[in-house]
């Protein structure tokens, strides 16, 4: 019986197994080859992401008294999860000396939070997954720590995801004693009217996922730990993190507090549209590649958190679908700027790009794709990703969000072509040298600009997938 | 007889003074990770005094996971300090300006 209760969640097992084996290895032999310590981590999410497929399977069931759920959406994710954190993992794969190995090794202590998250069922149990999650992202900003800038802006994140557990927390406690229990089934069958202290829980509650996802109000940890901490730490804290926050309102908001759902949409919506008016009007004049990429994420989180506010099957798929076409377009735009950010010029500047197509031809043409992709011309994925979300905004009759949705696209159009204007109109002052990209990273990046392109032409399998897992949850209800 | 809403009530002072705390403080960055102890210690005597009035016990089970996480979360974030002095020999609030255009 016991075996049967480990069997269900074998990926977690693995991933806190690796974690494991890194350290030891790490600590044991003197000198580390960094590509073991790659290999092994890989082997291991590899494995984690093989138990996942295994474990779709399984039918539903809820084990360790209530703490934890094995469902298909859970499963779903954490399968999306272990994908992101492979491409992740194989586009920063770089011998740099400024990098040590511990910041993949927090990495999987991330992707387990992570993977915690998917499968919560309990306010505890969320809890701790979301805790695991957030102190190791404090550790992957400040992993390189003799800069200044990477330590500043990692000192700014912990006092500001500090602030938000706190309120995230203060909303549990208000849960809790107004319902008596912490289980997310019972909270969905004993919150049925809107009091006015289940509406404080459920405002302080949306501010902890809302800093989770980086929008609006608590945003302004995203620009500065992009900017500040090396591409690798910026890689992974644009991607993986944001499907833990998409499982924690889904598995929150969606299915336990789904009766209050006319004021937490309301939450919601207000945090999406004004990221989407800020994030692409402060990107307009950032110098700073990761900083303007900083803002075009806030901006895109504001899509997707917009759509999620619709409630409904489609409007939640639609929502999913734009998470996971951004984390396509995020995890190549950084996997080429690692690929020509040098080991002591890691502050790439937009005037940095000059003569790039001439430099870097190959280069220059993927990011050419990426970028061309986040504005959303057809082609490319970013395109039906917006579509998605402003069409279902039309549906509901809420025309002009989608108006305003359209606009702030309109606007993120310059500061993404301007991307592309310094690319290959521009000759170089002095051109970028180095060693170009290693085998694996150019091998992914390649792979990821070919699905920018492939998904665009033929995205009905992503849209039916998420449509899948999404009706699959909502049919739980 | 001390009632839940006194409990409640200090809570909330408790959690009022730690965001103010956070919010007015510009020259210490150990003060601001003592208001963030605060606002931990302010949703423990939440979730203690529900749990007794609840007569339910998951309260106080929550309330030692938090001190845990707590405790983990106070180590990072004075090693995220002692890196910080060390880079600016400074761990004045004002002077985390530099991430700027």
């Amino acid at each position: 019986m016991t075996f049967n209760i480990i069997g269900f969640i074998l990926p977690e097992i693995t991933i806190a197994f690796g974690i494991c084996t890194v350290i030891l290895v790490n600590s044991l032999s003197k000198k580390a080859s960094i590509g073991l310590i790659h290999s092994l981590i890989l082997f291991f999410l590899v494995l984690a992401l093989f138990f996942s497929f295994v474990s779709l399977e399984i039918p539903d069931r809820i084990i360790f008294n209530g703490h934890y759920m094995i469902d298909s959406f859970g499963t779903n994710l954490k399968i999306i999860a272990l994908i992101a954190a492979i491409l992740v993992h194989l586009t920063s794969v770089k011998s740099k000396q400024n990098i040590k190995n511990e910041i993949f090794l927090v990495q999987l202590f991330a992707t387990l939070g992570v993977l915690i998250l998917c499968s919560a069922h309990n306010l505890l149990t969320v809890y701790l997954g979301l805790e695991t999650l957030t102190l190791s992202m404090y550790g992957i900003v400040a992993s390189n720590r003799s800069s200044v800038d990477a330590t500043e802006s990692a000192m700014k994140f912990f006092i500001l995801g500090a602030i938000a557990s706190a309120i995230f927390l203060y909303g549990i406690s208000i849960l809790y004693g107004v319902t008596g229990t912490l289980s997310l089934d019972s909270l969905k069958e004993l919150v049925i009217i809107s009091s006015l202290e289940i509406r404080i829980a459920v405002a302080f509650i949306a501010c902890g996922i809302i800093f989770k996802f980086g929008a609006f109000p608590f945003h302004s940890w995203v620009p500065d730990s992009y900017q500040g901490s090396n591409t690798t730490a910026a890689i992974y804290i644009s991607s993986v993190p944001k499907l833990g926050a998409f499982a924690l309102i889904s598995r929150l908001f969606l299915d336990a507090l789904n009766a209050m759902s006319e004021f937490w949409s309301v939450l919601i919506l207000s945090a999406g549209l004004f990221s989407i008016i800020i994030g692409n009007l402060i990107a307009l004049m950032q110098i700073n590649l990761r900083r303007m990429l900083a803002y075009s994420a806030i901006g895109h989180i504001g899509f997707v958190l917009l759509s999620f506010s619709i409630v409904s099957d489609t409007g939640v798929s639609a929502s999913l679908t734009y998470l996971l076409m951004y984390l396509i377009m995020t995890i190549a735009a950084f996997g080429l700027i690692e690929s020509i950010a040098s080991e002591d010029h890691q502050h790439i500047e937009l005037s940095d790009l000059k003569g790039l197509s001439k430099s870097h031809p190959s280069v220059a043409f993927m990011l050419l794709f990426c970028m061309f992709s986040m504005v959303g011309i057809p082609p490319f994925i970013g395109f039906y990703a917006k579509w998605m979300v402003l069409s279902e905004l039309i549906y509901n009759d809420w025309i002009w969000l989608a108006i305003i949705g359209v606009i702030m696209s309109v606007i993120a159009a310059y500061f993404y072509l301007r991307v592309v204007w310094f690319m290959y109109f521009e000759n170089a002052d002095q051109p970028i040298e180095n060693k170009g990209l290693k085998n694996t990273q150019s091998i992914t990046t390649l792979l990821l600009s070919l699905m920018l392109f492939l998904i665009g032409l033929y995205p009905n399998p992503i849209i039916d997938y998420t449509r899948i897992i999404i009706s699959s949850f909502l049919l739980i209800d | 007889m001390v009632t839940l809403q006194s409990y409640l009530t200090l809570s909330a002072l408790v959690f009022s003074i730690g965001i103010t705390g956070i919010i007015i403080n510009r020259k210490n960055i150990i003060i601001v990770m003592m208001c963030t102890e605060l606002l931990l210690i302010s949703v423990n005597f939440n979730f203690i005094a529900f749990s007794h009035q609840l007569q339910d016990l998951s309260g106080q089970v929550f309330v030692f996971f938090i001190l845990t996480v707590a405790a983990a979360e106070a180590a990072i974030g004075l090693a995220i300090l002692v890196a910080l002095y060390r880079n600016k020999k400074s761990i004045s609030v004002s002077e985390l300006n530099t991430l700027r255009n």
